[in-house]
């Protein structure tokens, strides 16, 4: 065993040294394990996993040249050794360079993030980045059984990856599955394949290598799909309810949307109990500073509705208001209440309304002819500046003359 | 040697025909076979098919490099001429078919648009409007131009590293030359140009692709002239790798010594106040330069208008209803950032708090290109006394949130290093809540800590 991983050594510890390096380096700009527990930083760590994934992809090379693995196997060594030889070095590089980098971590820390980290966190950490590479490095052995020469290994990755795509992806875009284990399936097959070839593949033909490559790539992706598109599908699909709380932390919006389905309830949340929201799917939706709840969707003729939520007494009162031209979306900005919270303030798409909460009525307080309306984008209401000058007096600036005008509205 | 020459063309046209002649086929049939498919992917039929005609392209390349070092021993021993002569004919002849099969596809492409399955979307990016009535003659000779670049370079690089190294090593690098587009900072090298039909005009990656394009040609000079030997080899390689590497790496040190002096006051324009009545934005015609930047402060409730320059780099972070904006600002090289607070009815700036973050914070990218009227830094407690911010890490990924005393004058971090993906701030005695996206944030304001704000209740 002792001399297989000699050769090991020789011949892959440049690729080996590099990705031990580029762990402790970007642990020592901040960019290595985290020090707050089990979480890998997506960014930075694409560099010592392009090491690790390269000094996979060195393993099985050199055995597909020249007859080489032939001469290995007729030698007293078993398959299983020859593996486990390959594995190990990728493994004690993950484990060391989890460990140099969290430490190299816990030294540079700045002192303001010290509090947050514990020896428990620190492990987790380098556990967290340990296993990414470790996986990596395992898929890069996995595709060196196929073609030789590190090209070989790199190539028989792009079919692997061009498999991923072509299946989990092209049937998440088709269709409304989510491909949970389809993506769960690609990621088995290239330890299935190379489990398999490194047993029985090493000494066959490349082109039947590779066929076989593909095929042990495709059978779990393939049953990946099936499963995906049976009940099983929704073991791995859970849904998070959307949260929106409101101004004054009192109640909450949470919306659960499933494949066909959406839910929304109002949660109030000293009281911790829940009414089921109707009429709320695929809108534009907000909290108004007074704790009331806007929605608002697009009807058949292209109109916005807009409705006002609030609780009262224990039960949710909707009020639906009349919104006169509103071909564009509606935006938080373009909502105003009043400090009373009686009335609310819009900017129309061509107009400047109040609307009175408790009798529904509008009032128009400014507007722009067509042709007026013309000159603004279509995207936003002319009337972007509005605000309560107090209780009873609206101020707004006129978007043709840029110049600030007051309206009494009681 | 003509004669050897000549016969050495014919041997090459003899072979190669068939496959030129394949090639020009396939795209339109390929375009035929495939084209419900791209239908369903809403991906234009004729992109489909020329990303395959590269890749075909780039593994045709690579295998005629490779083929031509194996039969380099046979050549010089069966031809009385230069080994170097066969590995010649056999570049350029192939590449003259792979410039006629996709130039013309290319062209046909360019010609048909809009009409059937070898229309892409070219016209509807590039080919229309304006663009088009300006521009007509010039848009022909680049995109020929481009295209050329495009397909001899490809061709080049993959012939050459087949015949340095091995032909997958050569398909490898064409792939990642095509698919990835070694980014898309190569411009028409890659297959994006195609793609996004953006890069159609000569652009600061015109050189770029004119060095590669050279420095291939040289590795394969180099390689010509001893193909066996590993030392020519290794230099073809380093020099094909050097001008791979070291353009890209100029560029990026050049985007990246600009980008160390700006701030998002670059694409500032304004925000308001949650009540409307306060706005903030840059001072119209004020002098502006890279280390200064000129505030006005508008507050229409009062009527009052205030202008103050302020030093750069500079975020705006807040704006209160009283008329007062929170501003973060980072002199270059140091490593905290200073919270001030700009009272305008009073015309003063006064510092709040240092609070520790990363040297040259506010000229990164991800503050440089934040909108503070949609997703603002930083959110304020209603009575003014409280405020969460939100800045990236220097510890990982993320951003680190800040609880900031106003009143006290003191910054602590209470969440470092984590995505919080929330718009909305709600307040209330003891603490403040971050919601709008998944499970809800608690922080409570005396402790300093954080936790999960559990939504369930039961059903009523």
């Amino acid at each position: 065993m002792q001399y297989l991983l000699w050769k090991e050594w020789q011949e892959r510890r440049l690729w080996l040294l590099l990705w031990l390096l580029a762990m402790a380096g970007t642990a020592l700009v901040g960019k290595g394990p985290s020090p707050f527990g089990f979480d890998v930083p997506a960014g930075w760590t694409m560099i010592p996993a392009l090491f690790a994934l390269l000094s996979g992809l060195a393993g099985y090379g050199s055995e597909l040249v020249g007859g080489r693995a032939a001469f290995l196997f007729s030698r007293p060594v078993g398959w299983g050794r020859v593996l486990l030889a390959k594995v190990l070095p990728g493994a004690a590089t993950a484990l060391l360079g989890a460990i140099v980098g969290a430490v190299a971590c816990r030294f540079t820390l700045p002192a303001h993030y010290l509090p947050f980290v514990t020896p428990l966190s620190l492990t987790l950490g380098a556990l967290g980045i340990g296993v990414v590479m470790l996986t990596v490095y395992l898929i890069g052995l996995a595709c060196s059984t196929t073609l030789r020469g590190l090209a070989g290994a790199a190539l028989a990755l792009l079919l692997w990856l061009a498999l991923m795509m072509a299946g989990a992806f092209s049937l998440e875009s088709q269709s409304d599955v989510s491909p949970a284990w389809s993506f769960i399936g690609s990621l088995a097959g290239p330890p299935l394949a190379g489990l398999v070839l490194a047993r029985f593949g090493l000494t066959l033909a490349p082109g039947v290598r590779l066929a076989r490559f593909v095929l042990l790539l495709f059978v779990p992706l393939a049953l990946g799909a099936l499963l995906d598109l049976t009940p099983a599908n929704t073991l791995l699909n859970r849904t998070w309810p959307d949260v929106l709380v409101s101004p004054s932390g009192r109640y909450a919006i949470a919306r659960e949307q499933t494949k066909n389905r959406e839910q929304a309830w109002w949660v109030t949340l000293d009281e911790g109990a829940r009414l089921p929201l109707p009429d709320v799917s695929g809108n534009f939706l907000c909290w108004l500073p007074n704790d009331r709840y806007v929605t608002a969707f697009m009807d058949d003729t292209q109109q916005w509705r807009i409705s006002l939520y609030w609780y009262e007494g224990g039960r949710i009162v909707r009020r639906a208001v009349e919104s006169p031209v509103a071909a564009r979306y509606p935006e938080r900005d373009d909502f105003q209440p009043s400090p009373d919270g009686r009335h609310l303030l819009y900017g129309a798409d061509t107009a400047l309304l109040l609307l009175d909460l408790t009798t529904g009525a509008t009032r128009t307080l400014a507007g722009l002819d067509a042709a007026a309306r013309e000159r603004f984008s279509r995207h936003r209401s002319p009337y972007e500046r509005f605000w309560w000058q107090d209780a009873a007096t609206v101020g707004y600036i006129d978007p043709v003359t840029e110049k600030r005008a007051v309206v009494t509205v009681r | 040697m003509l004669r050897a020459l000549g016969r050495l063309l014919w041997k090459e046209w003899w072979v190669g025909w068939p496959f030129a002649l394949l090639g020009a086929a396939l795209p339109p049939l390929t375009a035929l076979l495939i084209r419900r498919e791209v239908e369903l992917l809403e991906i234009p039929p004729g992109h489909v098919t020329l990303f395959i005609i590269m890749l075909g392209l780039v593994a045709w390349a690579a295998l005629q490099g490779a083929g031509t070092r194996e039969r380099r021993s046979y050549a010089s021993v069966h031809f009385p001429i230069h080994p170097a002569r066969p590995a010649l004919v056999t570049f350029g002849m192939h590449l003259l078919f792979a410039l006629c099969i996709v130039g013309g596809y290319l062209l046909a492409l360019y010609l048909l648009q809009g009409h059937g399955v070898l229309g892409g979307d070219l016209d509807m990016r590039t080919f229309r409007g304006a663009i088009r009535a300006l521009l007509w003659n010039d848009l022909v000779r680049h995109f020929l131009l481009t295209t050329l670049l495009a397909i001899g370079s490809t061709y080049v690089l993959c012939f050459v590293v087949g015949q340095a190294l091995s032909a997958p090593a050569g398909i490898v690098a064409g792939i990642c030359w095509v698919v990835f587009g070694a980014g898309e900072a190569l411009g028409p090298l890659s297959f994006g140009w195609l793609r996004h039909g953006y890069d159609v005009y000569l652009s600061s990656a015109v050189p770029f692709q004119i060095a590669m394009t050279g420095a291939a040609l040289l590795a394969f000079g180099l390689l010509l002239t001893r193909l066996a030997f590993p030392t020519r080899r290794l230099l073809a390689c380093l020099l094909l790798g050097a001008v791979a590497g070291g353009f890209p790496a100029y560029n990026w040190y050049e985007d990246s010594r600009i980008a160390g002096r700006r701030d998002a006051m670059d694409i500032f324009t304004a925000m308001e106040s949650t009540d409307g009545a306060v706005w903030l934005e840059k001072a119209p015609g004020a002098h502006e330069t890279p280390d200064l930047v000129v505030l006005r402060l508008t507050d229409y409730r009062r009527d009052t208008q205030t202008i103050r320059p302020f030093p750069r780099p500079l975020a705006p972070a807040a704006l209160l209803d009283a008329g007062v904006a929170l501003l973060l600002a980072q002199p270059r090289g140091a490593a905290a950032v200073t919270l001030l607070r700009w009272d305008a009815a009073a015309d003063t700036v006064e510092e709040i708090c240092a609070i520790s973050a990363a040297k040259g914070l506010l000229a990164s990218p991800r503050v440089r290109y934040y909108d503070p009227s949609i997703n603002p830094l930083m959110h304020v407690s209603p009575d003014g006394a409280h405020a969460l911010l939100l800045l990236p890490t220097w510890a990982g990924e993320g951003e680190d949130l800040w609880h900031v005393d106003l009143a006290g004058k003191r910054a602590r971090l209470v969440r470092p290093a984590q995505w919080v993906i929330a718009e909305t701030v709600s307040w209330t005695e003891d603490a403040a809540i971050l919601s709008d996206n998944g499970e809800p944030l608690r922080v409570d304001l005396r402790a300093g800590t954080v936790a999960p704000l559990p939504v369930t209740g039961r059903e009523r």
